[in-house]
């Protein structure tokens, strides 16, 4: 069963969770750090607005990116329906506000007293925001994980702008969908054990970084 | 030069402390450190804990600094622990030494050893009573303990209701507090209410129960306090003196402090003196004894 085929899918699956979670990654921490620290109007409109989006349907995502970057649509002239960056995209839209959220309450969660004692030793912006992160890295790298899950395991957005092609835009989801609906359980089975096993090391992996303790 | 703000719970002296830090306006003032009542370590290594205010002000020599101070305040063997393993002693002085290592012109601290048993507590105060002296820092020090204020203080605050409401010498403040509050706040004993009247050109306070000569200005509502320490006992009434009063009281009640007893005495009003235990043979002290309180008239304080 370990075919070239398998290898494109794994490959295509990798590239696209893991340029999603990149960029992800780096606009939730962002936003979630730049809201836990700063007090600006609309700020509860906004918490309001993430918390909804952490839990989005992801057809719902797919339908609205679809709507956006089909070729009769607002961004349609950059072509990018049925392909692997759409795909990023729809996905980046599912993990940023997770990532966000959870990164939001992991800083919020500090004790006021800590923050005091932060900006007391003199941190300030960037400083700032670096020490508290540290200290909710535990947080923060469950942050990531959750947004992980999130996107290596959904099928709905990226099989409606990605559309399934073989070779280009399969990922292990959409194949596990499409084997099932062909009536390959046996090869179904094989990509959800090998979608299965990729979550697993890459979570045991974000997991050993968590759980390493500073000093002796 | 230390100046110690003593109040009670809740009167606001953290509040204080905070807008003095800039905590509350959002611009912190870079020459100051700040210790609090908790250690308040991060989830580093002492090293890194310490090495925090020196990083933020991009110090050449951070390293150098952190090992000063991890010996100057005895904890280098734990340099590398994890800061969340310490115990609260060990903890308070990796705090201390993070604050001083920055080499502050203002230390502001919030109680910083509340948390602590005693002989620790004593310990460190004066560790850090020797570096602020040494280093020659401005320091503000918070706490809710009269004895540890007037352990440390050059300078007294007192505060209640997010006011300071008498500052001055310790023992100044203390002998003369300028209101009832702050006298029953500080536990001064001998506080009597009444009025201060003129008579005969000698002026006296009085109330229902007790009368003595005061060298204080003419007062409708008055508090008067005389201290246990400015009263002498004589078992003889003392006649003749000028501008002293003598009253006749009855031993009420004898308290054993250590070297010395304290005496509740019934004068009209109760009077809690001390004497020492030498003293207290020679008078032959006894429960329900007839003895005279001897005090200066000067020795009344009006409030």
């Amino acid at each position: 069963m370990i075919d070239l085929n398998l290898l494109i899918v794994i490959r295509t699956t990798l590239q696209v969770t893991g340029s999603a979670l990149l960029i992800s990654v780096g606009l939730g921490l962002l936003a979630g750090v730049y809201i836990a620290l700063n007090d600006f109007p609309g700020r509860k409109v906004v918490v309001s607005i993430i918390n909804t989006a952490m839990g989005l349907p992801p057809v719902v995502v797919g339908l609205l990116v679809l709507l956006f970057l089909w070729r009769g649509g607002p961004l349609g002239f950059l072509r990018l329906i049925y392909t692997t960056q759409a795909m990023i995209i729809a996905q980046v839209f599912l993990a940023t506000p997770i990532i966000a959220g959870l990164t939001l309450a992991a800083i919020q969660q500090i004790p006021q007293k800590m923050k005091w004692q932060a900006r007391a030793l003199g941190a300030r912006g960037g400083q700032l925001a670096w020490l508290l992160m540290r200290e909710a890295r535990y947080s923060l790298l469950a942050a990531v994980m959750a947004g992980f899950g999130g996107i290596i395991s959904e099928v709905g957005a990226v099989m409606m702008v990605g559309g399934n092609i073989k070779g280009d835009t399969r990922v292990l989801t959409t194949a596990i969908v499409l084997e099932s609906q062909k009536g390959n359980f046996e090869a179904a089975i094989v990509l959800g054990l090998v979608l299965l096993s990729l979550s697993f090391s890459i979570n045991l992996g974000l997991t050993f970084i968590q759980q390493r303790k500073p000093g002796t | 030069m230390i100046k110690a703000l003593l109040g009670p719970n809740g009167a606001g002296k953290s509040t204080y402390l905070r807008r003095l830090m800039g905590l509350d306006t959002g611009e912190v003032d870079r020459n100051a450190a700040m210790v609090f009542q908790e250690p308040l370590l991060f989830d580093l290594t002492v090293k890194e804990n310490i090495a925090l205010g020196l990083r933020f002000r991009r110090d050449r020599e951070i390293n150098r600094k952190v090992e000063l101070w991890l010996m100057k305040m005895g904890i280098e063997p734990l340099g590398s622990r994890r800061a969340l393993t310490l115990s609260g002693g060990e903890a308070q002085k990796a705090a201390l030494a993070r604050a001083l290592a920055i080499e502050p012109k203002r230390l502001l601290l919030d109680e910083p050893f509340a948390n602590l048993d005693l002989p620790s507590q004593i310990g460190l105060r004066e560790e850090l009573k020797a570096i602020i002296a040494d280093k020659d820092i401005e320091t503000i020090w918070v706490t809710h303990n009269k004895a540890e204020a007037l352990a440390v203080a050059d300078h007294l605050m007192i505060m209640m209701d997010f006011k300071v409401v008498q500052e001055g010498a310790p023992q100044a403040v203390v002998s003369n507090p300028n209101s009832v509050e702050v006298a029953a706040f500080l536990g001064v004993d001998n506080l009597f209410f009444g009025r201060v009247a003129a008579e005969n050109g000698r002026r006296l306070f009085e109330n229902q129960k007790v009368r003595f000569e005061t060298a204080a200005e003419v007062k409708d509502r008055a508090w008067a306090v005389v201290h246990p320490e400015d009263i002498i006992l004589s078992p003889e009434p003392l006649a003749g003196t000028s501008a002293r009063n003598c009253l006749r009281g009855k031993v009420a009640e004898i308290i054993p402090l250590g070297l010395t007893y304290r005496l509740r005495i019934e004068a009209g009003e109760i009077f809690m003196v001390d004497i020492t235990k030498v003293s207290a043979e020679e008078l032959r002290i006894s429960y329900g004894q007839e003895l005279f309180l001897i005090f200066k008239a000067t020795a009344v304080h009006i409030i």
